[in-house]
C-alpha cells in the first residue's frame, strides 16, 4: 500500500509542471552545453541546402541554453546567450561550419558527434563535439536541438602531440643519418690510421732484421734507404692525412649537434642589411672569384640573426666554390612575400647539380666532387637546412646541369 | 699486344673513393702474391662509365674478359649498392664476381648487398689474408669454370 503512494502523488501533481521540472533539473545540472536554436520563421525542408544555410545563418536565434553552454563561450550567464544569432556563434568563416550544417541538412536534420569549431566571446577559436536534432512540423524546419562539449583541450593536446612526434621523427631520422656517417665515414680514416700503422710497425722489424743480417754492405744501404725515403712518408702521410680528417668530420658533427642545442633568438630582420653584412664579410673571397653580386630589395622576416647570417654565408660561399670557371659568377639575391612566408632565392650561374644529386646534397659529408681543389668539410647544406628548419620554414633547390643553381629559402615574414 | 695467358688473367676492378684503402689493399695484395692488373675507380660514375658509357677516357670494359669487382658502398657522385644493382640487373654482366669492401657492418646493408646478389661483403678493416685467400679463391674459381667466358 505504502508503495504506491509516491505514485498517487505523482498523479496528483501537475503533469505539465513535473515535466518542465524535470527538464529544467537536467539541463541545468548537464555538464554539457544544451541549447535549442529558434527560427524566425520555419524553413521549407524542400528548399536546396545552400538557401536553408543561409535561411539559418539569418533566421536562428538562441531561445534556451544552459549555464554549461554560456561558461563554454565565455559568458557567466544564459541569460547572455540567449537571443545571440547562429552567426555569432558558429561563423561561416570558421572552416567547417558550412560543411557541418550542409550534412545536418542532408542527413534529415540529426547529427550525433561531430566536431564544430565555433568562436568564444573573446574571438577565440574553440573546438566542439556536438549533436543537432531538428524539429520539422508540416514540412517545415521550425527549431533546433543540441548538446555540445568543449574539447578544445584535447584538440590542442593533439596538435601539439602531433607536432611532438613530427619532431620525434625528425630527430629520429638525424640519428639514424648520424649513425650511417659514423660508421662510414669516420671509420674511413680509422681504416688507414690503423692500416699503415700496421705497415710502419712492419717496416720497422724489415729495418730491425736487414740491420741485424749480414748481407753485403752496398745491399743494406740500399734496402735501408727504400724503407726510410720511400715507404715510412708515405705511411705517415696517410696515417697524418686521416688523423687531421677524423678531426675535420668530428669538429663538423660537434657543430651540428650543437645547433641543436643552443636556443633560438628569433628578431624581425631586415634582411637587405643582414644580406648585405655576409657580402661584406666575404669580400675578399668574393673579389679573388670576380662575383658580381645583384641584390633585390628583400621582404623582412622573424629569424635568428647569425644563424640566418650563417645560412646565407653558406649558399653564397658554395656559389663561389662551385662556380662555372669559364665565365664570371653572378649571384642574384631576390625576395618575396607569399601569404604569411618571406621567400627568398639565391641563384646563381654556375656549374648546376644534376637531378640524381639534388636530395645528396642535403646529407651530412656529401660532397659533389671530394677530389677537386675545392675545400670544405661537406656539412654547409646540412647545416643551412638544420637552420631552416629550426625556424619552421622550408629550404629547397631548383637547377639544371650547366644552368646555375636556385635555392629557395622560406620563413616566417615580420607581420606572421 | 697482350699474351693470351693475360688474356685470361683475371683483372681486378677496385671502385674506392679513398687513396689510403686503395693503397692498403694495393700492398696487401703484392703480399699475398696476387699479382692481377688493377683498375682503379675513384667513385661508381666511373664504373658505370667503364661499363655502359660509350666514350671513356679508360680503358673500357672488353667483353670476353674476366673481372672481379671490389665494391666499396659509400662513394660520391653514385654509391657501391647503385653499382651493384645495376651490374647484377645487367644480363652479361651478371656473373661477375662482386665483393663488397666496405667500412659499415650495419645488418641492413650487408642484407641489402646480399640481396642485390653480393658474392661476398667484408667490412674495412680486413684481415688481409683472409681476404686475400677468399678473393683467389674467387678468381680461380672463375678462370677454372668460366667456359664459356663472360658473353656480350
Amino acid at each position: 500500500m505504502r508503495s504506491e503512494e509516491p505514485v498517487r502523488k505523482l498523479q496528483q501533481a501537475d503533469a505539465h509542471s513535473l515535466s518542465e521540472q524535470r527538464y529544467q533539473a537536467f539541463v541545468q545540472n548537464s555538464s554539457e552545453g544544451i541549447w535549442c536554436l529558434e527560427l524566425d520563421a520555419p524553413i521549407d525542408i524542400k528548399a536546396c541546402p545552400e538557401d536553408q544555410i543561409n535561411r539559418l545563418y539569418l533566421d536562428a536565434y538562441v531561445i534556451e541554453c544552459n549555464d554549461a553552454l554560456a561558461r563554454m563561450l565565455g559568458f557567466e550567464h544564459r541569460e547572455q546567450v540567449m537571443g545571440l544569432r547562429m552567426g555569432d556563434l558558429m561563423p561561416r568563416l570558421s572552416s567547417g561550419n558550412v560543411d557541418l550544417l550542409q550534412e545536418f541538412i542532408c542527413s534529415g536534420y540529426r547529427i550525433i558527434e561531430r566536431e564544430s569549431r565555433e568562436l568564444s566571446r573573446d574571438a577565440q577559436v574553440m573546438v566542439f563535439m556536438g549533436s543537432l536534432t531538428g524539429v520539422v512540423q508540416d514540412g517545415s524546419l521550425c527549431r533546433i536541438w543540441g548538446v555540445k562539449r568543449d574539447i578544445t583541450k584535447e584538440k590542442q593536446a593533439d596538435t601539439l602531440r602531433e607536432a611532438l612526434l613530427a619532431s620525434l621523427k625528425e630527430k629520429t631520422h638525424e640519428m639514424e643519418s648520424l649513425l650511417y656517417v659514423t660508421s662510414h665515414d669516420l671509420r674511413t680514416p680509422l681504416v688507414n690510421i690503423q692500416g699503415f700503422s700496421q705497415r710502419v710497425e712492419k717496416a720497422c722489424s724489415d729495418l730491425i732484421h736487414i740491420l741485424e743480417g749480414e748481407p753485403g754492405p752496398d745491399c743494406l744501404r740500399e734496402k735501408i734507404l727504400a724503407i726510410a725515403s720511400e715507404q715510412l712518408p708515405v705511411f705517415l702521410y696517410y696515417i697524418t692525412t686521416s688523423i687531421n680528417k677524423m678531426d675535420m668530420l668530428i669538429t663538423a658533427l660537434l657543430r651540428i649537434s650543437r645547433l641543436g642545442r643552443s636556443d633560438l633568438n628569433p628578431v624581425i630582420l631586415n634582411m637587405n642589411k643582414l644580406v648585405g653584412e655576409v657580402i661584406r664579410v666575404m669580400k675578399i673571397q668574393a673579389d679573388e672569384a670576380g662575383v658580381v653580386f645583384h641584390v633585390a630589395k628583400l621582404p623582412r622576416c622573424r629569424g635568428d640573426a647569425s644563424e640566418i647570417n650563417q645560412v646565407f654565408t653558406n649558399l653564397i660561399d658554395n656559389a663561389i666554390k662551385y662556380r662555372n670557371i669559364e665565365k664570371p659568377l653572378i649571384v642574384r639575391i631576390t625576395g618575396e612575400l607569399s601569404r604569411t612566408d618571406a621567400v627568398y632565392c639565391v641563384a646563381d650561374n654556375g656549374c648546376g647539380i644534376s637531378p640524381e644529386h639534388q636530395e645528396k646534397i642535403w646529407t651530412m659529408f656529401y660532397r659533389l666532387n671530394p677530389r677537386s681543389a675545392v675545400a670544405g668539410e661537406g656539412v654547409g647544406l646540412t647545416l643551412a637546412r638544420r637552420i631552416i628548419q629550426r625556424h619552421g620554414g622550408r629550404i629547397w633547390l631548383e637547377s639544371r646541369p650547366g644552368e646555375g643553381c636556385r635555392f629557395f629559402i622560406s620563413l616566417p615574414a615580420a607581420g606572421a | 699486344m697482350l699474351t693470351q695467358d693475360n688474356q685470361n688473367e683475371v683483372v681486378i676492378l677496385m671502385a674506392e673513393d679513398d687513396d689510403g684503402h686503395a693503397e692498403l689493399v694495393r700492398m696487401n695484395f703484392i703480399e699475398a702474391g696476387i699479382h692481377n692488373r688493377i683498375l682503379r675507380f675513384h667513385d661508381g660514375q666511373e664504373v658505370l662509365d667503364f661499363f655502359f658509357a660509350e666514350t671513356t677516357g679508360r680503358p673500357a670494359y672488353q667483353p670476353g674478359r674476366h673481372y672481379l669487382m671490389l665494391l666499396d658502398i659509400r662513394m660520391p657522385r653514385v654509391d657501391g649498392v647503385t653499382v651493384l644493382e645495376k651490374i647484377k640487373n645487367t644480363p652479361h654482366l651478371k656473373q661477375m664476381p662482386i665483393i663488397m669492401l666496405t667500412t659499415t657492418d650495419d645488418p641492413q646493408e650487408v642484407e641489402r648487398c646480399h640481396q642485390l646478389g653480393c658474392n661476398v661483403y667484408v667490412t674495412k678493416p680486413v684481415k688481409f689474408k683472409a681476404f686475400a685467400e677468399t678473393l683467389r679463391r674467387l678468381g680461380l674459381f672463375l678462370m677454372v669454370i668460366q667456359v664459356p667466358e663472360l658473353n656480350q
